[in-house]
Parts: structure tokens; sequence; C-alpha cells
């Protein structure tokens, strides 16, 4: 939504416009949310990050800090590209939040098994969506201290 | 009993002997004393007994009277011993008196003998023959006593010999001439002496003989030879007497015929004295020469008388020593008037007197007379000089015949006796030798055989030990009694009844017999009875020997018991038998195998296999026919072990077809030596028809089985993909809903109508309750599917960590609770702590309002099996609906008083039943309910 040269700090991979909408409400509310870019499918979460198809020409090539992703998405799920990019050693060190409403057992031992830093279960109520957000917005964005960057 | 009896009568006969004995000596010392000669010698020709002897009848009758009592006391028995002692002393100092000629005066030591008494030698001695016997007798009585028990045989000996010596005695009295003991220059045995030794002899061996039976052991020969022995030796003995009586009575006759001859000379010196001292007297007419004519003349008659009494045996000479007896007086007449004639007439008278001649004839007669006299005596004496000598040469030649005669007997005595010895020695020695033979045999048949000997009437005389042991009576308890002791009431009366006919008339027995012990139980014995039959061909005593068979004979029921099961079920068994000899001959059908055969007579089975290979046809299921050789009967025959051979069998010519299955294999004796084949028929056409169809339906179900698990592996992943969009996507719109309504409160609030504040809530309040159901919903659908992970649980400190962070949750609560002993049990920890939060939560949840809240949890033991219970205080349901308490969304409260999705007790329950146990509740409305549950993980756990 925000392609200003700005570094993008959040990757937000979510299909679904109510809970994007829901989600970037309460980023919004925690004060991050102008570094965040929001891929609509797990293809378009590769392309952006590894800068290919419709962002091949992407003016800041820099990874975000973080990427919250949800798990069922259209044509890559989000499995796959934690798969990918965990497996990608340009890529491995992005952390990696899933964001998802699936409380399966299956999901979250897969999800760690792939190398995900973190896992969150989007509650119903809004006030526990919010806050959850909120919470891991300042955890990644302020708290963590990422590897440097290599050039 | 007898032979007490025939003691008693014999000591009265001991007592009679001893009395007659005593009573004899006491006559005789009475008629010494009293001076009664009829006492003391009977007859006056007779020897008299002497008071020695008296004496020493009373000491022995006084000795025999002492024993012939039962009992003997020790002082009786000190005066037995001396009376015998002084008997002996008695007898043994009389003879030393005799043998040494020495005079003890012990005979005249109580009493003075008579002067005259007839034919004895010493006055007042015994005769040593009676010394002799006192001596036996004496010796006799003291070993009587009880000092020397072994001295039987002696005694008997002793004995019989003094009896031989008074039994000689009373026969030299009845026959004069035979031993006379008169004859001999010592005193002789007087008559009641003989008869008083015979009587204590005959005492004392009839006491010897008491309590020991009179057995002569001496053989036919040897008995015989010694009777003529003795006789000879006593004839031999008599000759010898005899000739020495002869010798000694000749001899005196040659000195008689002297003294004869001498006398006679001295008649006719006397007469010659007389005649020429009257001549001298004449001539010269001295008076000197006829002084001592009277003397003379008696000295003559003296003679004469003499020659009188010499020859008073001799006839002739008698008559001779008449004649001049007449003569001498006359003669001497003469000589007197001669003399007187010159006295008184003068010599010239004397002249013519003589010139008469008359004296001078007498003398002549006289002389002659004297001559014919003395030619007579010197005749005689010629002649008995002749017989002395002829008798002494046959006394010296009879003396040493009959010396040699008794040597020759004796050794002839010796040597049979030896011979008889030897005989009997080896006689023995077979005896001995057979009877250790018998002994043993009788041991080993102890050992082997129950043995019993029973009298002709059936009583029984002797049983061994085994028969005891076998029977359980003893020894004392058997003897005398009949086999009816034993009787067990098994076989009938004509058994035995046949058994005493068979042997009473002398045979032998063979048979079993069952009898009954002492203590009921029974025995059987293989049993031979043998009788032994007496002279008169009656049986005497019968000898049953017997073999237990006990253990044969319950075998042997054992056998035909289980004989009769085979067969039995040989002939019920649903399965064909059939027995075939190895020649392949069938001996047998069971009743079974003739039914599956369709046989009808025994003709059609018992035949040769051969011939069934023209009734039947065999094949293999897949229709090869099979030749006899590979029947299964011959390849059993051969030796194979056949199971379940399955043949199609079909009858020649008709549409009978089946399909049997053979078994079968030989049947080997002990020694591995085959016997018999067996062979097991089963028509399994039906089943094999079953199995067909089996196999058909079991084809159809397979593939059914597939199609249903492919089925049911697709519903369940569609079920899995269910709950996944579930989880994924159900809960998005609910998001969206509470969400949105928030965003429209937070950023529309003022332009919005009060009352449509409440309606976004109730929209956020039932999206939440939504988003509840759908976790709850996915939860017990997931708890089927998730792991079952069993380790043993450490159920109190579980449930105490589950109470505790229930309570934290709601620290405000008025809580009271109690966790009791709770055991261990096996079970899934994850699965069980969700138990324990829903059954705790639900327990708080129910409980809210109670003040305090009173929640006990534990566990029980109730039919071998652990319950765990936890117990609220609650507002508890109605038990009328307590079947719908464990169901998915069923709820027994309204969602206004008590929140909740209905999911957690179904939870519970689904937990406990993945447990393999129960559960169950108990309530009552507004007191509190109790929620019951098992877990088989338990009964696990403590095993």
């Amino acid at each position: 939504m925000n392609n200003n040269s700005q570094a993008i700090e959040i990757l937000l991979v979510e299909d679904n416009p109510q809970d994007l909408e829901l989600t970037l409400r309460a980023l919004k509310k925690s004060k991050v949310s102008n570094a965040v870019h929001v891929a609509r499918d797990g293809a378009e979460a590769l392309d952006y990050i590894f800068c290919e198809g419709t962002y091949k020409n992407r003016p800041n090539k820099e990874a975000p800090k973080v990427i919250l992703l949800d798990l069922k998405l259209p044509k890559v799920d989000g499995l796959e590209v934690l798969q990918k990019l965990k497996s990608d050693p340009k890529t491995k060190a992005i952390p990696i939040v899933v964001l998802t409403s699936s409380k399966e057992q299956k999901d979250i031992i897969e999800s760690y098994k792939l190398g995900v830093n973190s896992y969150i279960v989007k509650p119903v109520n809004f006030e526990g969506f919010t806050s959850a957000v909120e919470n891991l917005g300042l955890y990644w964005l302020l708290l963590n201290q990422p590897p440097q960057r290599e050039e | 009993m007898e032979l007490s009896i025939k003691t008693s009568a014999n000591r009265l006969l001991i007592r009679l002997y001893a009395a007659l004995a005593g009573a004899i000596g006491l006559l005789v010392l009475i008629g010494g004393t009293c001076n009664i000669p009829l006492f003391t010698s009977i007859s006056p020709h007779w020897v008299a007994m002497k008071p020695n002897t008296a004496i020493g009848f009373i000491l022995c009758a006084t000795s025999l009277f002492i024993f012939s009592k039962n009992q003997i006391s020790k002082s009786l028995q000190c005066v037995h011993q001396i009376c015998s002692s002084l008997v002996i002393l008695l007898g043994l100092l009389t003879l030393m008196e005799y043998l040494f000629r020495l005079d003890f005066k012990i005979d005249t030591l109580f009493f003075s003998a008579p002067a005259t008494d007839f034919h004895t030698s010493h006055s007042g001695r015994m005769a040593p023959s009676t010394a002799f016997c006192f001596v036996l007798i004496g010796i006799s009585l003291f070993l009587k006593s009880k000092i020397f028990p072994e001295a039987h045989s002696l005694i008997v000996s002793l004995s019989s010999a003094g009896m031989i010596i008074g039994v000689f005695a009373l026969l030299g009295y009845v026959a004069d001439s035979f031993l006379n003991y008169r004859i001999w220059n010592y005193t002789g045995l007087a008559l009641h002496t003989a008869l008083a030794f015979i009587f204590l002899n005959a005492a004392i061996l009839n006491l010897e003989f008491l309590d020991k039976p009179w057995i002569w052991s001496l053989g036919k020969k040897a008995s015989t030879g010694f009777s003529i022995g003795i006789a000879l030796l006593l004839i031999a003995v008599n000759a010898a007497h005899h000739f020495t009586s002869e010798l000694v009575r000749s001899s005196t006759l040659v000195t008689h015929r002297q003294e004869v001859l001498r006398e006679i000379e001295s008649v006719s010196n006397s007469l010659g004295n007389l005649a020429s001292s009257e001549r001298l007297y004449i001539i010269l007419s001295k008076p000197s020469f006829i002084e001592d004519r009277e003397n003379q003349k008696k000295i003559l008659f003296d003679h004469l008388s003499q020659i009188k009494v010499l020859i008073a045996d001799n006839s002739s000479q008698l008559q001779r020593l008449a004649q001049i007896e007449e003569r001498v007086p006359l003669r001497l007449r003469w000589e007197d008037q001669m003399i007187e004639t010159l006295q008184h007439r003068g010599l010239k008278e004397v002249q013519s007197l003589f010139s008469t001649g008359k004296g001078i004839q007498l003398s002549q007669q006289i002389s002659s007379l004297l001559e014919e006299m003395k030619n007579e005596e010197y005749r005689l004496l010629s002649r008995d000089q002749q017989l002395a000598s002829t008798t002494s040469a046959t006394a010296f030649l009879v003396l040493p015949l009959s010396a040699f005669l008794c040597l020759t007997l004796l050794t002839m005595g010796v040597y049979s006796l030896n011979v008889e010895a030897r005989h009997r020695l080896h006689a023995e020695n077979l005896l001995k030798k057979s009877f250790r033979e018998i002994t043993d045999l009788k041991d080993a048949l102890d050992q082997h055989a129950i043995v019993a000997i029973t009298d002709s009437r059936g009583k029984i005389t002797y049983v061994n030990d085994k028969f005891c042991s076998i029977s359980q009576y003893t020894h004392d308890e058997l003897i005398g009694q009949d086999h009816r002791i034993i009787n067990s009431r098994f076989h009938p009366p004509e058994f035995f009844k046949d058994l005493w006919n068979t042997i009473t008339s002398g045979n032998v027995w063979s048979g079993e017999i069952k009898n009954k012990a002492k203590d009921g139980s029974y025995y059987w014995v293989a049993t031979t009875i043998v009788p032994f039959l007496d002279e008169h061909g009656k049986p005497r005593q019968y000898i049953a020997i017997r073999a237990d068979i006990t253990a044969r004979k319950n075998a042997e029921e054992q056998l035909r018991a289980s004989e009769a099961q085979l067969q039995t079920v040989f002939e019920n068994i649903t399965e064909g038998v059939a027995v075939s000899n190895l020649k392949g001959e069938l001996i047998h059908f069971n009743r079974s195998a003739i039914q599956i055969h369709g046989f009808k007579d025994r003709s059609d089975y018992l035949q040769p296999i051969a011939s069934f290979g023209q009734i039947f046809e065999l094949s293999t299921l897949d229709g090869k026919v099979l030749p006899l050789e590979q029947w299964p009967l011959s390849r059993i025959l051969r030796g194979e072990q056949l199971r379940n051979f399955e043949v199609s069998i079909r009858k020649l010519n008709t549409p009978w077809t089946r399909i049997f299955s053979y078994g079968g294999c030989l049947v080997f004796e002990d020694n591995q030596k085959p016997l018999l084949a067996i062979i097991t028929i089963n028509d399994i056409t039906e089943r094999k028809q079953a199995e067909q169809q089996i196999i058909a339906l079991n084809k159809t179900l397979e593939t059914r089985v597939e199609k249903r698990t492919a089925e049911l592996e697709a519903s369940n992943r569609e079920l899995e993909a269910f709950s996944y969009s579930v989880s994924h996507d159900l809960r998005a719109p609910l998001r969206s809903l509470d969400g949105f309504s928030q965003a429209l409160e937070e950023d529309f609030s003022e332009q919005l109508p009060p009352e449509s504040h409440r309606y976004l809530k109730i929209i956020r309040e039932s999206a939440q309750k939504m988003g509840h159901l759908i976790d709850d919903l996915l939860a017990f659908s997931r708890l089927n599917r998730t792991l079952f992970n069993c380790a043993p649980v450490h159920m109190q400190a579980l449930v105490k960590a589950v109470l505790e962070e229930q309570l934290s949750q709601n620290p405000s609560l008025p809580v009271e609770w109690n966790i009791g002993e709770m055991p261990s049990c096996q079970g899934d920890h994850t699965l069980l702590q969700q138990a324990w939060v829903n059954l705790i939560s639900n327990a708080l949840k129910y409980s809210r309002g109670r003040n305090p809240i009173r929640i006990e949890i534990g566990a029980r033991q109730q039919n071998e099996e652990t319950v765990y219970f936890i117990q609220d205080n609650g507002t508890g349901f109605d038990m009328k609906y307590s079947h719908k308490l464990f169901g998915v969304f069923q709820r027994l409260h309204r969602a206004e008083d008590y929140e909740g999705t209905g999911v957690g007790l179904a939870i519970v329950q689904r937990i406990v039943h993945r447990h393999s146990g129960r559960i169950w509740a108990h309530s009552v409305p507004d007191q509190g309910t109790t929620f019951y549950f098992t877990i088989e993980g338990n009964k696990h756990h403590e095993q």
C-alpha cells in the first residue's frame, strides 16, 4: 500500500481482506503501520522477498524486519512460503511469525519444524487480536535484535 | 494238659518207690534194734541187711521225696545235698574198707551186729555191691540237684547200672545157681536190699524221665547186638564163675581126700600103737605101756568120727567105715581082755588066748578094711586130682576166653556203634543239609509268598509275616482262627464249598480269592492250597501259599474299564474308524465307518483291501484316479502316518460319490513290532461344499471390505480436511464480526443511536461464543485422532496441580477443598489432565455462589477397581436428565446462569472411554453433584 522508498519493516501476508483490515488497524494502533507491505497470497510474498515478478524492480530491495504470515493462502500456502524462506540462506535470517486462525497441533508442529520464529493464533475477540498484534509488532520491531545484514 | 497229668502220676509213682525203699530201711532198723530176724534177713539162710544199708536207704528215700516235689526250697535243697553226700560217703568208706582191709568202725557205729550173721565176711558191714550201688545212687542224686542241670545222661546210666545190679541180685535169689552171691567170700546182697535198690533206681529213672520222654535211639542191629552181648557176657561170666567154683571145689576135694587119707593113716597108726603097747605090756609087763591107753583110744575114735564126717558123702566108704567101727571096739576089747588076763591069770592064759588068733584076725580085718578105704580114697583122690586138673585147665581156658569174648563183643559193639553213629551222623548231616535247604526254601518262600498252614478242620496253625502284614492281623489274632476272619463276602458260598471239596478229597486247589484285611480294605491273592495226608489218606493239614495280586486285579479292572471306555468311544465317535491287520484285511469297522460307507452287512466290509478295489474307486480331489497301492490303507501299511488325506470316493456303477478325509497309522507293540493298522475316515463332502461356498463368500467379502476401507479412509480424510478448514476459516468471519463491530463503536460511536451499542455488544458476544463453540468442537473431534501415550500417572499430584491452577484463575472464590489418597494409574497424562481440568472447572462453575464452595476429590476401592470421584456442593441437577449429561452440546442449565458450550463432560467421557473406563454421576438438586470414573489402566498398573 505504501510504495515509497521507506524501508519496509513488516511484510504482512494475508488473503482475507477483513482480517487484513483488522490487522492493519491493530498495527496502526501500535504506530507501526507505515512500514507495512501487504502480500495477498504466498506467491506474491515470495515475489516480494526475492524481488521477482511484479516486484522485480522494487526500489528498496532490503528484506523486511519481520514477516507476518497467514498459513491458509491462495496459490502458495503459508507453510510452503515458510519452507522456501527458511531453506534459502539469503532469507533464512528473516524472522517469520505465523499469524493464523488455526489451533491445529499439526500446523504448529510443522511450522516450528520449518523454523518459524513465533506462532500466534488469531483470537476471535478483537481486543485479544489487537493486543496480540500490538505485542508482536513491539517485540519484533523494537525489542528483537536481528543480525547484521550482509551486503 | 496230658503232660501234666502224666507228670503228676509219675510223681506219685516216684513217691511210692521212695516210700517202699525207706520203709524197708526202717523195718530193718526196727528188726535190728528189737532183734526180729524176720525183718533183718527174712529167712535165716539168707543174708541179713546191715544197719548201715538201712540208713543209706532212708537217706536216699528222703532225698527222693524232696525231689518229687514241684518246687524245692533252698533249705530242702541243702538237706538233699547233705543226704546224697552222706550216701556217697557211706558207700565209698565201705568200699575202701574192703579194698584196703581197713576198719573205720563205721559198720558198728550205730548198731552192734549179731555175731552169727549168715554169709557175712565182716560183722555188720554191708556187701561191697551194696556199697557200690550206694555210690552210684548217691552220685545220681547229687547230680540231680540244680547245680548240674546237664547231667541227665550220666544220671540215667548210673541209675541203670544200679538197677541192673539189683536185678542180678534178685535173679541170684530166684535161680540159686545164677551168680550165687553166697559163694563169694564176701558178704552177699540181701534180698530186700536188692529190692530197695530196684525201687530207688526206678524212682530216679522215673524222675529223670519226668519231663523228658524216654527215647530208645539205638538201631535195631545195635540193640540186638547189645542184648546178645550182654546175655553172652552173663553166660561167660557165669561160666567163668562156674569153672572157678569147680576149680575151688575140686581143689577142696583133693584136700579132703588127703585129709581122709591122713585120718585113715592116723587110725591105722593109732590101732598099731594100741596093739604094740598092749603087746609090749604083755611081754615086758611094764604098766607104763598101758598108762596112756584110754587117751589113745579116744584119739582113735576122734579120728574115726573125723573120717565119718569127711566121707559122709561116700556110702561105700561109710560101709567100710561101719565095718571098721564094728571091728575096732572088738579088737580093742580083745586087747583089753589080754591085758586083764595077764594081770589076773598070768602069761599062760595069755598065750592060750593069743593062740586062738582072734585078735590077729580082727587086726587083719581092720587093716584090710582100712587098706580098702585107703585104696578107695587114693582112687578118689587120683580121680579128683584129675578132675581138678581138668577143671583148672578148663577154667584157665574159659576165663581168658570169656575175657576175649567180652573184649570181642565190646569191640564189636563199639564198632557197630561207631558204624551206626557214622550212619547216624551221615543221616544227620543229610538231614541237616536238607533241613537247611528246607529252611532256605521256607525263607525264600516267606519272602515271596503269603503262607498259612491250617489243620484238618481249617484252623490256622501257622502264618508267616507276609500274611500278617497283608491281612493286618497279628500272629496271635490269626492262630486258632479259620480263614473266615479274612472272608470278604465277595465270593459266593459255592466257591468255598468247591474249594473245600477239592482239598478235603486230597487235591490241590488253585484260584484267586478276594480277602478282607482288618481295616476293611480288600486285597486279592492268587492261592494254591495243598493238602497233606496222614497214613489213612485223610488230610492232616493244608498249606496255603498265596501271592498278592491286588495291583494286578486293580490294573485288570482299570484295563477293563478303559477298554470299555475305549470301546464306547470307538463305537460312538462320529469319525469313522476301521482296523486292519498287517495283511490288509479289515477286521473291524465302527458304527460311523459303516454308516459313512453305506454298508449293510458285516461281509460288506470285513474283507481284504483288494476286494474294496472292485467296489470303490478312489481319486484325488482334482480327479486323478488312485491305484490300489496309493489307497490310504496301503500307504498306512507301508508305515506312513496319514493326516487329512482327502480323497474323492465313488461306488462303482452307482451315483454314490463322497469326499473322505483319511488318517491313520500303524499300531506298534512295545518292542516296536507293528501289530495293526488304524484308519480313520471322515465324510467331508458337506464340509468341502461349505468350504467352497466360504471361499466364494470370502472373496466378495474382501472386495467389500476393501471398498469400505477406502470409503472410510476417504471420509476420514474429508473429516480431517473439514475440521482443518473449520479451524482456519470458520473463525475468520467471527473475528470480522467482532472486530468490525468494535471498529464501528470506536469510529462512529457518536453517530450511532444509543440502542445500537447494545446490538453491537450482542453481535460481539455471539461471535465470541461461536468461537468458543468451534474451539470446543475441534478439541472434541481431535480427541479421537490424537495418539494415546500410556504411562504411569501420579493421579494425586496431577489433580493437585490442576486444582491449584484452576483456583489461581479465580483467586477470589471461597473454596474449601480436600484431596484424599489417590492411587496412581496407567494412562495418558495429557488426556487425564484435560479430564480433571474439565471436571474441576465444572465443579467450581456450578458451585458458584456457595460460601464456602466445598470440593472433595479422592478415590475408593470398589469391586476390586479404583473409583475416582469429585464432589461439589453446587447447584446439582435432576437425576432424570442424567442420560443427557455426557452428550455433546447437551446442557442441563441455562446459558444465562452458567456459561458453557456443553462439550466439557462429553470430552471427559471420551477421555475415560479411551482409558476403557466408566463414568457416571450422582446428584441432588441444590445439594451438589458427585462424578465417579474408573480407569482400566489402573488394573494394568496394579499388575
